[in-house]
């Protein structure tokens, strides 16, 4: 064993060698020309403001909220959003809930999995052997019979969509990702041996699709050809993928680092998380170039926003499972697993929380709801 | 070490080639992917950086990184454990693999390594790669050191019935 050697273990050290050097640089109080500084900059800012923010609690006025587990004066219903567009709810056994700005609240019983195609108009949900498109009243516009379906994701533009999902036991290529025509024609395989996680759809016109693939990279795909747009190097196994608004970014988020890769699938940065930080979740809101971020460490989560430099917007004992932009951006919705309680959060400034609690019973769930998805006001 | 908390760079990439080989391979006999081998190694590189001017310098430098490099590796192969792999076909177009080392002895060694669970891969490779007592291995790992034992044993054995 003492022998063994990795194989290209020297480009590995040359290129860890330049990181730690780098980040060597930037602790030492040396200006560097802009330009240069920034990636490190952005590296380094997330490392250290994550680290103070998930070190002993006590600073702010938001740490005091946090210490008993759940936002005090909560209110016990969901009388209303906070503000304009419509919620998607997981939750299992009773199905998907779509929540509107009014409070009021829809079942599509039986069905999980669900999102929004992109203008909102529809939404994408699976029954364990279906894919079903349907609107948000329960009218189901068609269905495709297709065995243990996972992960729709619809996207494209208002006149031409395509819907992506796994498969995992269909005819011809077993275990693919599949796309179909946003009107359930045309459907055909895309591609095969990635991991499972929801492939995401880039932002616009061209249906391209970016995909986990086992190997460890990033692939593109043009989804109506099945043509390889773009391969990056390989990355941490990521447990998200998401395009930011204008299609220019990708995001892949592993447990210790979020990726950002271009739209060629070139790596541009990568924000590495300090020792004993887990990530969990990220969301990218409908405008601008910040990204959400739920992060855990010893039984305490944390929300925060990377926009340049990493801030801390909430933090709390226990675990945020899921987070949403609403669709105007002004307002993050956190879901927070052992008080039972939503988190509307006003702005990144955090001027305002309101905070929801009895999640569970208000959405028949045996277990913590899901958010899947806000989106759009009609 | 002392140099580099002064700001030497050339001391830290003294200490950085002096560990950085036994970091990567030890990171890498646990994970089996080079890739997450390398983040791995280099996020532990990282966090000394950034704990250089608060490090103990009674403290041996290497247990410190090989502690931070074998827990974050054990973390990744059992997460990537719970994610199965979904559709075992392989792509049309073929990406990088890494290629087999070049000694035949480690290529058997490390194959039949990967067929371990990550925790007894871990201390295998404590103990032969880096050299560590089980004692030593113990106060790493935050475990009792008869547990140490019974998984070196239990994974020396099912290694050797996998290279026989």
């Amino acid at each position: 064993m003492k022998r063994f050697r990795v194989p290209h273990e020297d480009e590995a050290r040359e290129r860890a060698w330049q990181v730690i050097r780098a980040a060597f640089a930037h602790r030492e109080p040396v200006a560097w020309p802009r330009r240069h500084a920034r990636p490190l900059v952005a590296t380094a800012v997330v490392a250290a403001a994550v680290g103070a923010a998930l070190s002993p609690p006590g600073r702010s006025v938001i740490d005091s909220l946090r210490e008993a587990v759940g936002v005090e004066h909560a209110k016990t219903e969901l009388f209303s959003l906070p503000t304009r567009g419509r919620l998607l709810v997981e939750a299992p056994p009773s199905g998907v809930w779509v929540v509107h700005p009014d409070g009021s609240k829809r079942l599509l019983p039986g069905y999980r999995e669900a999102s929004w195609s992109p203008h909102g108009l529809y939404l994408v949900a699976t029954k364990r052997n279906e894919l079903v498109t349907l609107e948000d009243d329960g009218n189901v516009h068609w269905k495709l019979a297709r065995r243990d379906v996972r992960f729709p994701r619809w996207g494209g533009t208002m006149t031409d969509t395509r819907i992506a999902y796994v498969c995992r036991r269909c005819p011809g290529v077993v275990s693919a990702i599949r796309a179909v025509g946003g009107d359930g024609r045309g459907d055909r395989w895309v591609t095969k041996g990635f991991f499972p996680i929801a492939p995401a759809w880039r932002p616009g016109p061209g249906h391209v699709l970016a995909v986990a693939h086992t190997d460890g990279r990033i692939r593109l795909w043009a989804a109506d050809t099945r043509a390889l747009l773009a391969t990056s190097r390989m990355i941490a196994p990521p447990i998200e993928l998401a395009w930011s608004s204008d299609g220019s970014r990708l995001y892949a988020l592993s447990r210790f680092a979020l990726y950002v890769l271009d739209a060629g699938a070139h790596l541009l940065a990568v924000h590495r998380f300090p020792d004993h930080i887990i990530a969990s979740a990220l969301a990218i809101p409908p405008r601008g170039a910040a990204v959400a971020l739920i992060l855990h460490r010893q039984g305490r989560s944390e929300v925060g926003v990377l926009h340049r430099t990493y801030r801390r917007i909430f933090s709390g004992a226990g675990h945020f499972t899921r987070l949403e932009w609403s669709p105007d951006g002004r307002w993050l919705l956190v879901a927070w697993k052992e008080p039972n309680q939503w988190l509307f959060i006003r702005s990144t400034k955090v001027q305002t929380i309101r905070a929801v609690s009895g999640i569970t019973s208000q959405f028949d769930s045996s277990t913590f709801p899901s958010l899947a998805g806000w989106c759009c006001a009609r | 070490m002392r140099g580099a908390r002064a700001g030497s760079v050339s001391d830290l990439e003294a200490l950085f080639r002096a560990h950085w080989p036994k970091a990567y391979r030890a990171a890498y006999l646990v994970v089996h992917d080079a890739a997450a081998a390398e983040d791995i190694a280099q996020e532990a590189f990282l966090a000394a950086v950034r704990a250089l001017d608060r490090f103990d310098r009674r403290r041996p430098f290497g247990p410190w990184l090989h502690r931070i490099v074998v827990n974050r590796a054990i973390d990744w192969a059992r997460a990537r454990a719970l994610r199965a792999e979904v559709g075992g076909e392989s792509l049309a177009e073929q990406p990088a693999q890494p290629d087999p080392p070049h000694d035949q002895y480690s290529a058997e060694v490390v194959s039949a390594l990967a067929a371990l669970s990550p925790e007894h891969r871990a201390v295998i490779v404590l103990r032969h790669l880096l050299e560590y007592t089980p004692g030593e291995i113990a106060r790493l790992l935050d475990l009792p050191r008869g547990t140490v034992n019974s998984r070196l044993r239990r994974g020396l054995d099912e290694l050797k019935g996998l290279l026989e």
